[in-house]
């Protein structure tokens, strides 16, 4: 038999997350989310409702969104992780954070790691070329201090920034 | 008062926002001491249920667990308190029924507590939870208020006959029906008000610490308010001295009333902290939060006006039915009062009779959410009004600017005994009206009609009071280098205090905002305080700090006129420095808190402001929408907003709250829908099932403002945090019923206006 | 979550021996199966990654003119696939009318073919439901049942199947591709999913270990392109399941409907095929009235299962719409909200 691992025994693997590599022993329960924020202290992902429905913890696997608790972590095996903690390069923040705090984008910011995460995906998709295709694309994270409109306004001043820039 | 670059009124960015939107953010359940233990707790699968734990020794010998509690091991906890009890109107007290912090012998609702297992991790936690033995004998259940109190109805507390937890009047009945009788019109409607779930992103989390050198308990927890919780835990749970327990509360993900709570998984996790000798940690997760949490709202109201032949309002009548669940939280019996006391709005009428009863029905505990109870009244008496403009023909604002209460009677007195200090209704109805294009929206109707769809506009002239009672005590103190630190006991939970207090304190002493540190959330460090709720947090906490930072202002200038041989009159504060007026002889905060003279006391200020009354913030909303007759789905066209909030501290924190209020509204409006089965589940218990509003959902806002600085603190402020949510909801539902109403003939229809709901609305108009 | 074995097979083969054991399931993106497994609803002793088996993540364009989705291709690479949305524009519509951004990253053909009911009931582990627990009744038959089944339901179980990808797929007869251990068979669409008779807990055709390696389409498929859609209501614009959906595609020649393919979805414990409406369009003009008479035609065997009646009439309605825009032709551009009843309307953004 190939690779595996029996009943409550615990499964070798590696993950680089944000540019380094971890090697692990884990139980194959334990999701991406758990393992990021139990095992790695990388608080900033965020477990909003653990079933893949409210995106506060989307972070990007292999440079895609996706939600944290919906991936187990042995299926990340190999694979390539960043989270918001690796998106600022050292001091200066992500053209998207910096649109956030423009525009006002959270209020009690839990969701906001999560958006982040969304939003750069969101541009870099191409998604994000009217508010009305902003506000769909979005949609896979919610907030309920309710600063969607203003997380419209910083996605799309972030979208038009990085355009502009590059 | 002066402007300043960093000072009150200005739209500065918030100091929190840095470490937020790195994901450096510290919530609760970010933080994990070394040793942490998981706790979870097993809850009833049934609404209504007598048990017996048959079995714990499987669970116990399992993997990593080192602790099972059950009710008999938890006797020496006290019960959760009701804090809220009403009188009855035959003169009677209300009974209060336990609230335990582990249910015994029997259960009152899906998600009641049953045990709490610790083990090493969390998996281990559920497996043995799972493997605890529990014989349960179902037992009939009431779910709906109406069948609550129907003869014969399955009972939840033998001390609340018929589930009457109260029956509380208000008013005067005999004129009002004296004034029912000899009125020209008669307007009646029912509304219900449908439950919420407060989800706030953040779900409560909990750790429990334990030094057994000092006998002293830690707390962190996401919560409204440490020191309440401190007090209660102290007091009436945990029986231990104050000075031994500590309460924190980091940054906080979203609260809106919902998390001011005592909940018993506080006072568990910390006794469990003592047992085990190592900290214990209790993370819900959304499903927990479904089922674990107090919900909001949930009333039913029948209400009728009286008018005269020329459409004054002359009387008013209000039955609340309000669910309190199956056990009394913290607040839950005022939720429904409080609404009441708001019953007659921004309108002079003259009579009320109210009659409030709360029930209890075998569901989750209901207490305040956002809002808590104006919400409700605003949302019975604007659908009311806008169907006494239908039913006596008069267009909807003249029928308003007819009965408000005017700018020239205040202070005005209501019928419920409330003191509204000042306030322009009309005023406020006029602008919003106007940057609606209102007057131009039959207009629009036609171009909606060729595509097929019909049009609405609606509108809703809404008053609320916010800021009453506690008042807030706190400090501000300068540092050795030269930054101040600002004590208050007031929590944020993510509406941006810390940025606001800063701001009222920099006006004072004129220092840039990161040279300004705010403490929240640490029973050790604050002395005391009230915590969030009540959008109280603003117009208390910042017109106090406003006095301190004064004070304070006094006191430097002082110390600082010594050492620069000049009257402290002469001296100003400029650029983070005291100066003589006029000269560029001046001296630096760090060096003033280095004078010889510069005692502790001298460098910081302590005040206290307690409002002499609530302050009441108003205003008109306006929203038109489009409905699809053939799939009944509503689509908001614009919402427009004209607010009074006094005085606007910080127009970008105060816009944040603004929409979130009304996007929340929005939510209640037309997509958020709490059900029960006939036997107590709860089905709505996940994002997919309880429609909460995205991205998608939430249009672009018209806001403005029309402040009328209020009188009550020295600021002009009025609470903002709940506004929108109180308005939103008869804003948006007399938009989808004038649109069905234009189209259909149909005149009441309640929310959720989901699509299903109105096409099925449609259909049956049609037939 | 129970404790489970995790196996990592090299190939299909070793995947189908070590998943046709009892207990066993196969673990794709997980996007449906560990929510259902978190929430006590699944108890697999033993979990099959397939995500690495080979060739499955391949979209191929046949040389017959047919198309080949592997099993594993994500829901977002199959819709943003320009070649297979131009020719098959219904499918990435319903694609992308469905779940959330990340969960289109993550989301496989095969497992959306099985995904579980939605029914409140089948989730919620304390109430009686005898797809997830066989005999124990149904509670969603005198209870809260406004979204259930008005085709094809039985006094067993009144669940509807929720994809919206399956819709169009199964309008333009797509066929399953499956492996097993006696071989490869194929199965079409329309027959993959099981009413629920008395046996709810079956949802497909699938044997023990039998894996889906792909959905085909045949090459009749791309002819519609010219004229097809998908439309769904749903209760709030974005990422919720439907109400009712329909797929409509139509084969238009000298402005009369030489062919039409019509399916509904979040009516039936299948994406619900609706041959007598394409009997009715086929040779007609596309006009109001003959698309109601195709839309009556549709929902002739419907009845409510509950508090649901208003679904059929609901349902005619988005049949009749679907049609219509079917007929005015496939828009240019996907619209910014895909499938949404109010993205037809004139000036709504659109994108590439």
């Amino acid at each position: 038999m190939p690779d595996g691992s029996r009943s409550g025994a615990e499964y070798s693997l590696r993950i680089r997350v944000n540019g380094t590599d971890h090697a692990v022993s884990l139980d194959p329960r334990v999701t991406l989310l758990d393992f990021l924020r139990e095992r790695l202290h990388l608080t900033g992902t965020k477990k909003g409702c653990n079933f893949g429905e409210c995106g506060a913890c989307t972070l990007h696997l292999d440079g895609r969104r996706v939600n944290a608790c919906m991936v187990l972590a042995v299926q990340a095996d190999g694979r390539e992780v960043t989270t918001i903690e690796g998106l600022a390069e050292a001091d200066r923040l992500h053209p998207v954070q910096q649109a956030f705090i423009d525009a006002d984008g959270f209020q009690c910011g839990f969701c906001t790691p999560g958006q982040v995460m969304s939003a750069v995906a969101c541009i870099a998709e191409g998604h994000a070329g009217s508010d009305a295709e902003i506000r769909e694309w979005m949609s896979g994270n919610l907030c309920r201090c309710s600063a969607y409109p203003q997380i419209v306004d910083a996605v799309r001043a972030a979208a038009a920034a990085m355009a502009g820039k590059g | 008062m002066k402007p300043m670059k960093f000072g009150i009124g200005q739209a500065v960015k918030r100091v929190e926002d840095a470490r937020l939107i790195t994901g450096h953010g510290q919530y609760t359940a970010d933080y994990l001491p070394t040793g942490t233990l998981a706790a979870v707790f097993l809850r009833s699968p049934h609404a209504h249920a007598r048990f017996t734990v048959s079995d714990t020794s499987a669970a116990k010998s399992m993997p990593g667990v080192r602790l099972i509690a059950t009710a008999a091991d938890v006797a020496h906890l006290g019960d959760l308190p009701c804090v809220a009890a009403l009188g009855n109107s035959d003169g009677s007290k209300m009974p209060l029924p336990p609230y335990p912090v582990l249910a015994k012998d029997e259960v009152l609702h899906v998600g009641d507590a049953v045990a709490m297992v610790v083990a090493e991790t969390e998996a281990q936690a559920r497996e043995a939870a799972d493997a605890i033995e529990i014989d349960w004998e179902p037992l009939a259940a009431v779910i709906e208020m109406t069948d609550a109190i129907a003869p014969g109805a399955a009972s939840v507390w033998r001390q609340a006959a018929g589930n009457i937890a109260y029956d509380a009047h208000m008013g005067d009945k005999a004129k009002t029906d004296a004034a029912f009788s000899k009125a020209a019109q008669v307007v009646s409607l029912q509304v219900v008000n449908n439950r919420l779930i407060a989800n706030y992103m953040e779900p409560r989390a909990a750790i429990g610490e334990y030094d057994a050198a000092s006998g002293r308990y830690t707390l962190t927890v996401a919560s409204q308010g440490v020191h309440g919780l401190r007090d209660i835990l102290s007091k009436q749970i945990l029986k231990v001295p104050p000075e031994n327990l500590r309460v924190v509360t980091p940054d906080v993900g979203g609260g809106f009333g919902t998390k001011a709570f005592m909940y018993r998984e506080y006072p568990l996790v910390l006794d469990a902290a003592r047992q085990v000798g190592a900290p214990v940690r209790w993370v819900s997760d959304r499903s927990e939060h479904f089922i674990g949490d107090a919900q909001g709202r949930d009333n039913l109201t029948t209400a009728e006006m009286a008018l005269d032949k020329n459409g004054r309002f002359l009387a008013m009548r209000v039955d609340i039915l309000g669910n309190l669940g199956a056990y009394l939280s913290q607040f839950a019996p005022y939720i429904p009062w409080l609404g009441a006391t708001m019953a007659t709005g921004t309108y002079d009428i003259p009579v009320l009779h109210a009659r409030v009863r709360g029930i209890y029905t075998h569901t989750l505990p209901v207490d305040a959410y956002r809002g808590a109870g104006r919400p409700e009244a605003a949302y019975v008496l604007e659908r009311l009004v806008d169907q006494c403009a239908r039913q006596i023909g008069m267009p909807r604002e003249e029928l308003r600017a007819k009965n408000f209460v005017k700018s020239t009677q205040m202070p005005y007195k209501t019928i419920t005994d409330r003191t509204y200090d000042v306030g322009d209704f009309e005023g406020a109805m006029r602008k919003s009206l106007a940057n609606a294009g209102y007057f131009d929206f039959d207009r629009r109707i036609d171009e909606s009609k060729r595509r097929g769809k019909v049009r609405g506009i609606g509108f809703a002239s809404y008053i609320e009071c916010t800021a009453w009672g506690d008042g807030e005590e706190g400090s501000v103190k300068l540092e050795p280098d030269g930054t101040f630190t600002v004590l208050i006991g007031t929590q944020s939970n993510g509406q941006g205090h810390a940025t606001a207090y800063a701001q009222v304190v920099s006006q004072h002493l004129d220092v840039p905002l990161e040279r300004i540190r705010v403490i929240q959330g640490d029973s050790d460090r604050i002395p005391t305080g009230h915590g969030t709720g009540g959008s109280r947090s603003i117009p208390i906490g910042a017109a106090m700090l406003a006095r301190a930072s004064e004070k304070l202002s006094v006191q430097l200038k002082e110390l600082a006129a010594d050492k620069l041989e000049a009257a402290a009159a002469d001296l100003e504060i400029a650029d983070g420095r005291v100066r003589i007026a006029g000269t560029d002889r001046s001296i630096s905060f760090e060096e003033i808190a280095k004078l010889p003279g510069a005692t502790p006391e001298k460098l910081k200020a302590v005040d206290e402001f307690v409002p002499p009354t609530a302050t009441y913030p108003n205003g008109t909303h306006v929203c038109e929408l489009e409905i699809d007759p053939d799939t009944g789905v509503t689509e908001i066209l614009r919402y427009g907003v004209c607010d009074d909030f006094g005085f606007t501290l910080n127009p970008l924190l105060l816009a944040g709250q603004v929409h979130g209020g009304v996007a929340q509204g929005i939510g209640q409006a037309l997509y958020e829908r709490t059900v029960y089965s006939e036997d107590g589940q709860l089905l709505t218990a996940s994002f997919m099932d309880y429609c909460m509003p995205r991205a998608a959902d939430i249009p672009e806002f018209h806001f403005e403002t029309c402040n009328v600085p209020s009188t009550t603190n020295p600021l002009g402020l009025k609470g903002a945090g709940e506004a929108g949510s109180i308005a939103a909801c008869p804003t948006v539902m007399n938009a989808v019923v004038d649109a069905l109403h234009r189209a259909y003939g149909i005149d009441h229809i309640d929310m959720p206006a989901t699509p299903s709901r109105v096409f099925a609305a449609v259909q049956q108009a049609r037939h | 979550m129970n404790t489970f074995e995790y196996l990592r097979p090299a190939t299909i083969a070793e995947a189908v021996a070590a998943a046709a054991e009892p207990g066993a399931a196969y673990l794709a993106a997980g996007t449906n199966l560990v929510d259902l497994m978190k929430g006590g609803i699944s108890h697999p002793t033993r979990l099959v990654d397939i995500n690495r088996l080979p060739g499955l993540d391949r979209l191929e364009h046949l040389p017959d003119g047919g198309v080949r989705i592997g099993a594993l291709v994500r829901n977002a690479d199959l819709a943003h696939d320009p070649v297979f949305a131009r020719r098959f524009p219904a499918i990435a519509e319903a694609l992308l009318s469905g779940a959330s951004a990340q969960l289109r990253n993550a989301a496989t053909v095969g497992g959306n073919l099985m995904q579980r009911t939605r029914c409140a009931y089948f989730y919620d582990v304390a109430s009686a439901c005898n797809k997830r627990a066989p005999g124990a009744g149904c509670d969603a038959r005198g209870g809260e049942n406004r979204l259930h089944a008005v085709l094809g339901w039985s006094e067993s179980c009144i669940a509807t199947h929720p994809s919206d990808f399956c819709v169009p797929l199964v309008a333009l007869d797509a066929v399953v591709e499956i492996e097993g251990r006696a071989g490869r068979r194929e199965v079409a669409l329309e027959s993959f999913h099981q009413l629920p008779g008395n046996t709810p807990e079956r949802d497909s055709v699938l044997g023990p270990g039998e894996l889906i390696v792909a959905v085909r389409l045949p090459p009749a498929a791309a002819k519609f392109a010219a004229h097809a859609r998908y439309l769904k209501v749903r209760d709030r614009t974005s990422y919720a399941f439907a109400v009712v959906s329909a797929a409509a595609a139509l084969e238009v020649d000298g402005g009369r409907i030489a062919e039409a393919r019509l399916a509904l979805g979040g009516v039936a414990a299948r994406p619900w095929r609706a041959r007598a409406a394409e009997k009715v369009l086929a040779g007609t003009r596309p006009e109001a009235a003959t698309l109601r008479r195709a839309a009556e035609a549709a929902l002739a065997q419907a009845r409510p299962s509950g508090e649901n009646a208003f679904k059929i009439e609901l349902a005619r309605r988005i049949v009749a719409r679907a049609l219509a825009l079917a007929a005015a032709g496939t828009p240019e551009r996907v619209p910014a909200l895909p499938a949404s009843p109010f993205a037809s309307v004139a000036g709504a953004a659109v994108h590439a």
